[in-house]
């Protein structure tokens, strides 16, 4: 009874408006190919405007030549055929935002995929948007922890920042963005997962992982697989950026994963080839750099005067054979602030995160590393890159000096001592005590088999005995001298 | 090549003219054939801000009742068709 009451009241109010007499901007389609439609008339139709076919379908202008408009369309393309009246509505694609979308999985039109009710809000944030400009940004010089060691030490990452994660398939790109997700619980930063053509059995993992770990109270997921329209996949990232701009003009620190650009330049290609445009490299189109740039400059942070808040995006891209160099890594490569290269070697070799760290960079967040990590991390960095150049060489030696086995072993510990399992991520305190112990040389003597061993007693202890050194690194954030004593006891206690 | 100044000017003009003759002109489409009558009380008449002298009258019987007026892609619709399918999208935008 209350559905009917509430259709006849809608009823009533539409009666008692007076038909209004207003000129409509119509036109008819022409073609329909997979995902895209051609439409003759509509005249005065601006680009990225959104036009309504019938039964509600909507389709958004992409492409406007000298007497045909090509619109892709937003959901189910296939009840719309040639002859079909198409009406322009005046104003481009939008998503409804709000607090609400917390904890929720959506498509890239901001509807509902978790079965639950549809997202209300009176916000609507367009999806496609310039991105801040010039004054209103501020540099990169809050760190975002990621909870993994290598990074955290190595490849920092700041708020605000794009950082790339570039890797073959199956070597642990997702699992990065994930743990990074894991990590930003009680840290006061908004998650979203935007899945670009994944699985759906994938992103369900996802979810129920991060719920698991309660941490999909912060977290939001913007999901077009790879069963919905190439138009649904092109758009999603975008809508993903909307709703993080949202968070952000709010004054909150936003982490957006976009899961993943290779995906997403797959189904633009798709869309531009149907369209006709001209093909270029990898049959490209030739706007392919702008479509990833103007989505990644969209991240930023802004000035406290101009309310504050951030976006740091973490754009994946998976590469065929390790080849950095196609089209699209190299694109992307040159649009973010350093990237993070994994590779199948390591990662068959037990090296994980398989992170290549000669090849990995990160080009503004050594600014917003903390003081306790930098004190550390300075001397571990050296450690590496002397061991990766001996390690080169050392194989054909079969005789060597002190000082190089010294080195090597050093190397060799380090190396060991940034593995971690996954969908484990460490505070900042338990990653420099475990940092610290490497650097100063007390895992020297142990063997290599040890090492794990030593890490997990270590965190042990400090979770028993040394809970108040932990709150304090985590605190202030910084490690003077009295802190490293404190810590060697501890170690010492172990050893 | 050159042309005639005076040609070229005879051109646009005659150009400009068949436009302006053609942003006049509407299509009025209704289920029946309007009567002389009918016909009176529309042309002319200003709506919104569509203006036009002429008219061309098109017969569709699935308008069922009132008219569609078209200039270009601009389009009135002030038929029963048209209300019908708005009624019926917001039928289906409560649900």
């Amino acid at each position: 009874m209350k559905l009917i009451d509430e259709y006849i009241k809608t009823l009533e109010k539409e009666l008692k408006n007076k038909p209004k007499i207003s000129t409509e901007e119509t036109g008819i389609v022409s073609q329909v190919k997979d995902g895209v439609v051609i439409l003759e008339g509509l005249d005065r139709v601006a680009y990225g405007e959104l036009i309504e076919f019938k039964k509600n379908v909507l389709g958004y202008v992409i492409d406007l030549t000298e007497d045909e408009v090509g619109a892709i369309i937003l959901g189910d393309y296939t009840g719309i055929a040639a002859g079909d009246k198409a009406k322009a509505l005046g104003y481009t694609l939008s998503v409804p935002v709000s607090e609400s979308l917390l904890g929720r999985v959506v498509d890239s039109l901001g509807l509902p995929l978790d079965g639950k009710a549809a997202v209300k809000s009176k916000t609507l944030y367009p999806v496609e948007k310039i991105a801040a400009g010039v004054v209103k940004r501020q540099p990169v010089n809050v760190p975002l922890q990621t909870g993994i060691k290598s990074i955290d030490a190595l490849i920092p990452i700041g708020r605000g920042q794009r950082e790339l994660i570039i890797g073959d398939r199956g070597t642990g790109k997702t699992t990065i963005a994930i743990d990074t997700i894991l990590n930003q619980k009680g840290e006061n930063v908004i998650c979203i997962y935007c899945a670009i053509g994944q699985k759906n059995s994938k992103v369900a993992a996802i979810v129920e992982l991060l719920k698991k770990n309660w941490a999909d109270k912060s977290s939001i997921f913007v999901s077009d697989s790879a069963a919905e329209s190439v138009a649904m996949q092109y758009l999603a990232p975008y809508t993903a950026s909307a709703i993080g701009e949202f968070f952000m003009d709010k004054g909150q620190d936003v982490l957006v994963v976009y899961d993943d650009l290779t995906k997403h330049a797959w189904s633009y290609r798709q869309m531009s080839l149907i369209l006709r445009r001209p093909a270029g490299r990898e049959a490209y189109p030739g706007d392919v750099f702008y479509l990833h740039s103007r989505l990644l400059e969209r991240a930023c942070r802004i000035d406290k005067k101009y309310g504050g808040g951030s976006i740091t995006a973490l754009p994946i891209i998976e590469t065929l054979d390790g080849d950095l160099s196609a089209y699209i890594p190299t694109n992307v490569i040159s649009i973010t602030d350093g990237q993070i290269s994994l590779e199948t070697d390591l990662f068959n070799s037990g090296i994980r995160p398989a992170i290549n760290v000669g090849l990995s960079v990160s080009r503004v967040g050594g600014n917003a590393q903390t003081k306790a990590m930098k004190a550390v991390a300075g001397k571990l960095k050296l450690d590496l890159a002397q061991y990766r150049d001996l390690a080169a060489f050392s194989q054909f030696e079969s005789e060597l000096d002190e000082e190089t086995k010294k080195f090597l072993n050093r190397g060799a510990k380090v190396t060991q001592i940034l593995k971690q399992k996954k969908n484990r991520p460490l505070s900042l305190a338990e990653q420099v005590s475990i940092l610290w112990a490497a650097s100063n040389g007390y895992l020297d003597k142990l063997p290599i088999e040890e090492i794990e061993k030593f890490e997990t007693k270590l965190l042990e202890t400090l979770k028993l005995k040394g809970k108040k050194w932990v709150e304090r690194i985590n605190k202030n954030k910084i490690m003077d001298e009295n802190d490293g004593k404190d810590l060697e006891k501890l170690i010492k206690d172990i050893l | 090549m050159k042309i005639n100044p005076k040609l070229k000017q005879e051109l646009k003009s005659f150009l400009m003219n068949k436009i302006q003759k053609e942003q006049n002109r509407v299509t009025v489409i209704s289920a029946y054939e309007l009567s002389a009558d009918e016909k009176k009380s529309l042309s002319g008449k200003k709506f919104s801000d569509l203006n036009w002298k002429e008219a061309i009258y098109q017969v569709d019987r699935s308008v069922i009742a009132g008219v569609i007026i078209k200039a270009g892609s601009k389009t009135i619709d002030l038929s029963l068709a048209g209300s019908l399918s708005k009624l019926s999208n917001t039928l289906y935008e409560i649900d």
